[in-house]
């Protein structure tokens, strides 16, 4: 089993630290991930891209072809890599940035207001990233809650640790319910 | 035994290896992709009261680590493609005077400022080559987040061992990608460190004159030696020579102290080495191959090199040669390729190669075996 996962949004929406936390989680379940990112030249406001990869097995290949689930935050990152999905795969699209988008017959489509939600609940966008990977975990299953709020821990403390565990349960519980 | 699971990323690998090391002085100008491993040490080495420099440039900072390497420290510097070329000087002369010392090149994209956040493997022959005049060179290359940290500690027990610098030449991705690395943390791993003088009563120190396998054991600086240092070419006292004995005398020991043990020195790993196509390939370029390899495609084999430089011929032949396809992949327009061309000569050696900042990816790579000719 490999599941393969493309960030797409903008720098400083921590979408590289989600999917850090994402391949820590995954260690902790005693499985293969790794994780990479494309660099712009700038530290905020440039396109990011950051991918994960969880596995049962080894990682050879540290880059995703087509991935089996992309998550886009924003219209730039959606123009680019909006279709770029596996067949049977999965798209999670951030609404409050994505107003208009193509419906695509290979993948399933879910989309919410993330970051709109994340400041009604938070107030707040700083915790959106953790928000929309709580959702995408309970959508995926690659790897459970709990690992992944236990992962949150070895990158924040106080007061941060709790919005950001709150933040990642909320999209958990938008997702499932 | 005790597993320490830790997920990395390449540069801190990187630094984590060259602290088990016992690193003591760093000097580095900072450039992308080699930042980080600037970054952490700077925290890390200061924090255990160790020194860490950022330099003007890139030819103070490889200066700046030969000074510490000859007042003993265990030394390095990290960089990438333009900072690469402007310490080809001090490499030249790290090799003349023998200080130890590492170097991480974390390859991009070039020549010039080229890609600066791109995966290349552009500077193979400018890590052997790109200093002037005769000289040994080791240069190693990490497949992995893990061997990027195996490797690191491994560059710092050859660089004291043969005082000689030692490059690592690791690759964009490597260095920031993060990945699962283990470390046993029940025992320290083994250390090499330089070899001292011990004088008898009335002998006369010469820096260069006391030979173990044509290593010098030349004084730390600092330890109460008067040590002559000049990349002029040097007598057994350090002073310099333009006699040609002299001169004839020093290169041809240089580069017979690696020579000499390039069975010690250089490491391949092989995996199917039965296999009708072998492939030669080496850092992240070969991830692509053990992908295939792993996913079913027992046909093909790899020679995965892990020392770069000094080659041995003969571990590479006793594989390549009894393939019936060889095909060295490599991330730019061939310059391990000519190496392998030149050490077996009785086999067409093809290539598959990438340049522009990307992977080979590996469905691409079958389509291009599959365009091979024969």
């Amino acid at each position: 089993m490999r599941t393969e996962i493309r960030y797409s949004g903008s720098g400083g929406q921590g979408l590289i630290t989600a999917t850090r936390i994402i391949a820590r989680a995954a260690l902790r379940e005693n499985k293969i991930s790794l994780q990479s990112q494309v660099y712009g030249a700038e530290a905020r406001g440039g396109a990011t891209k950051s991918e994960v990869i969880i596995s049962d097995r080894e990682i050879y290949f540290p880059e995703i072809e087509i991935p089996d689930v992309v998550l886009l935050m924003t219209q730039e990152a959606y123009r680019k890599y909006g279709t770029c999905v596996k067949e049977e795969g999965i798209r999670i699209l951030d609404t409050f940035y994505i107003p208009n988008y193509d419906r695509i017959s290979k993948a399933r489509t879910y989309t919410e207001p993330f970051t709109s939600i994340c400041e009604e609940e938070f107030h707040t966008k700083l915790v959106s990233n953790m928000l929309v990977t709580g959702y995408l975990i309970g959508i995926v299953k690659m790897i459970s809650l709990k690992s992944f709020t236990q992962a949150i821990g070895d990158f924040f403390s106080d007061e941060k640790l709790t919005m950001n565990i709150q933040a990642a349960t909320f999209g958990y519980n938008l997702a499932v319910k | 035994m005790s597993i320490q699971k830790e997920i990395l990323q390449g540069a801190q690998a990187c630094v984590k290896g060259a602290m088990e090391a016992e690193l003591g002085f760093f000097a580095g100008y900072p450039i992308t992709p080699s930042t980080e491993i600037a970054e952490i040490l700077s925290t890390e080495l200061t924090k255990e009261g160790k020194i860490f420099i950022q330099m003007e440039d890139e030819i103070a900072s490889i200066t700046a680590v030969i000074g510490a390497s000859l007042a003993g420290q265990k030394a390095m510097t990290a960089t990438s493609g333009p900072g690469f070329s402007l310490m080809q000087e001090g490499l030249g002369y790290a090799c003349i005077v023998e200080a130890p010392l590492v170097l991480v090149n974390v390859q991009r994209g070039g020549p010039s400022t080229g890609l600066p956040t791109k995966v290349a493997q552009g500077d193979i022959m400018q890590s052997r080559w790109g200093t002037h005049g005769d000289h040994p060179m080791i240069v190693l290359s990490p497949d992995s987040v893990q061997e990027l940290y195996e490797l690191t500690i491994r560059a710092f027990n050859l660089a004291e061992q043969y005082r000689n610098p030692v490059i690592i030449l690791t690759e964009e991705t490597i260095s920031h990608m993060r990945e699962k690395v283990l470390i046993d943390t029940s025992k320290k791993p083994h250390l090499i460190k330089r070899a001292k003088p011990e004088l008898r009563t009335g002998e006369t120190y010469l820096p260069y004159g006391k030979l173990v396998d044509d290593v010098p054991i030349i004084g730390n600086i600092g330890d109460g030696y008067g040590t002559s240092i000049t990349g002029l070419v040097h007598m057994e006292n350090g002073f310099q020579s333009a006699n040609f004995e002299v001169a004839d005398r020093l290169i041809r020991r240089l580069n017979r102290k690696i020579e000499n043990k390039i069975q010690d020195i250089f490491e391949i790993e092989v995996i199917n080495p039965d296999a009708e196509t072998m492939f030669i390939s080496y850092g992240v370029a070969s991830r692509t191959i053990k992908s295939l390899i792993y996913s079913g495609h027992d046909e093909i084999g790899l020679i995965r090199v892990k020392t770069l430089f000094p080659i041995d011929p003969e571990q590479i032949r006793k594989y390549a040669l009894k393939a019936k396809k060889v095909i060295v992949s490599e991330l730019n327009l061939g310059q391990y390729y000519y190496e392998m061309q030149r050490i077996l000569p009785e086999k067409k050696v093809h290539l598959i190669e990438k340049i522009g900042g990307e992977l080979i990816a590996p469905k691409e790579m079958l389509r291009r075996i599959e365009e091979l000719n024969d």
